[in-house]
């Protein structure tokens, strides 16, 4: 699946989109086709403030367990509950409905983070 | 890393691979989860080449097994197979393996992959004493595992011997694909099936055969480690390690007192025996949310320790949040309330019955 050019990558393969002072965060297709299977999602508490590079949420396969990382600071704005009853759609629609929270951010620094096309170089690398 | 014989019949069928016991293996081919429910729903193919295989020879291999283990051999006739724990003096496992009666004199030994070199030298060391030759020919065979409710109709007509006909815990030597085979009624799923070993240079034959024409799914570590958790089949590493005894860790079955008869570790056995074991392996079911992982805490209601998981999932055919865990004897009643920290959490778990699964057929 081609990476959508609406949002910037970071290298420990999450998806950021910025709407306004919004920062949509989820993880990237090829992240969930890593993971395998989702069976569970841990959701940051509304209200947290989280730096980049915090661990925000938890994913787990049904043989791994994977930190989600905040790609920029802020403050947990919402969180995507309906992956509660239904992980599989990080998996189904990683880059849609699985979305997995939002932060309230003014500003965000996403210097560190990777045009589509850089991050699907990156990948390729990683082989 | 070694590769299986068969890598690249993996690679072919698009297999997702890891490292495990120091072999790259196919996890999944599709994905876990549907793999799982392949097998419990209908059948699968797993290629379980990288573990050990070894043979025994010898007027008194009977004696030898019997003295090396602490399950009891004699009660085995020509064509049984018998599981048991390998114990060192002090009775820490130092695997599980499963063992088939040729005769009394000739004996097939399967081991784990990832204590097949330190195994080997220990029975190595034993034999000896009892002038029995031990030989290594994990690399000169191959070995599958079809495994589901529909593994016997799917082979039957395609092996000389059919393994359906095979008691539990039975295997035979046949033939079936055009060339000779190893056929026993195991397995490490809790369906019904068999495992069967051929020479190396037939082995893909076999393979093409069950997954061509026969259309049996190849199956991937991954479900075969959620297959076993729910059958709440030991795996070693987890549920069985060096520091711990077959009888606090779920394997009590598998010790044999054999009377007046020595064998390594019965001293130490039987002293865990007299004062009672300490610990004990139970199921668990995590009632908060949450997934229960191999090595997290387990915490009794006040919130002191009282054990680890060994195995845990989401399990698929359950759906529920299941682990082994090995916890202190007085809180291994079922029901008992328990905790498993997870990531700082603590969880409401409580002791449920093993196995999870059940397939009646497997026995019958």
């Amino acid at each position: 699946m081609a990476n959508p050019t609406d949002r910037k990558y970071s290298n420990e393969h999450e998806w950021v989109k910025l709407e306004g002072d919004v920062a949509i965060v989820g993880i990237t297709d090829y992240a969930q086709e890593q993971l395998t299977d989702i069976v569970f999602v841990e959701l940051p508490e509304v209200g947290r403030q989280v730096k980049a590079g915090d661990s925000a949420a938890v994913l787990e396969s049904v043989k791994s367990v994977a930190d989600v990382y905040a790609p920029c600071d802020g403050e947990v704005a919402d969180v995507n509950s309906s992956l509660e009853d239904h992980p599989e759609k990080v998996n189904d629609d990683a880059y849609g409905a699985g979305w997995i929270f939002k932060l309230k951010t003014s500003g965000p620094d996403l210097s560190a983070l990777m045009e589509a096309d850089a991050y699907q170089a990156f990948v390729d690398a990683e082989g | 890393m070694q590769e299986l014989p068969l890598q690249y019949r993996h690679e072919a069928a698009c297999a997702k691979f890891g490292e495990f016991a120091g072999y790259r293996m196919p996890l999944y081919y599709s994905k876990p989860i549907e793999e799982h429910h392949t097998v419990r729903k209908a059948v699968g193919v797993f290629d379980i080449t990288h573990m050990g295989q070894f043979v025994a020879e010898g007027e008194l291999a009977e004696a030898f097994l019997q003295y090396a283990l602490p399950n009891d051999v004699t009660t085995m006739q020509d064509g049984y197979a018998l599981y048991s724990p390998l114990c060192r003096e002090d009775g820490g496992v130092l695997d599980d393996l499963i063992i088939y009666r040729h005769s009394p004199r000739h004996y097939r030994i399967i081991v784990n992959a990832g204590n097949r070199e330190r195994d080997f030298q220990w029975l190595e060391g034993l034999a000896g004493r009892f002038e029995v030759g031990l030989r290594d020919v994990s690399s000169g065979h191959c070995l599958f595992a079809v495994q589901g409710p529909e593994a016997f109709a799917r082979l039957r007509g395609e092996l000389e011997h059919s393994p359906g006909d095979l008691g539990y815990y039975r295997f035979t030597e046949t033939r079936g694909f055009g060339v000779p085979l190893f056929t026993a009624r195991t397995g490490y799923t809790g369906e019904p099936g068999c495992e069967i070993a051929m020479a190396r240079e037939h082995a893909e034959q076999v393979w093409d055969q069950l997954t061509g024409s026969l259309g049996i799914t190849p199956i991937g570590l991954a479900a075969r480690d959620t297959l076993r958790l729910e059958a709440c089949m030991a795996l070693y590493g987890h549920e069985l390690r060096e520091e711990w005894n077959p009888l606090e860790c779920g394997l009590g079955w598998t010790v044999k007192l054999k009377g007046e008869q020595d064998f390594l570790g019965k001293q130490a056995l039987l002293t865990v025996k007299e004062r009672g074991v300490a610990y004990k392996l139970v199921g668990l079911e995590v009632t908060g949310r949450g997934i229960p992982r191999g090595d997290y805490p387990v915490l009794d209601e006040s919130g002191a320790e009282a054990g680890v998981v060994t195995s845990g999932a989401m399990t698929p055919t359950t759906g529920r949040p299941l682990a082994m865990a090995r916890v202190k004897a007085a809180l291994a009643a079922l029901d008992t309330r328990l905790l498993v920290e997870i990531r700082g959490k603590q969880l409401q778990a409580r002791v449920v019955s093993r196995p999870f699964y059940k397939n009646p057929a497997l026995r019958a």
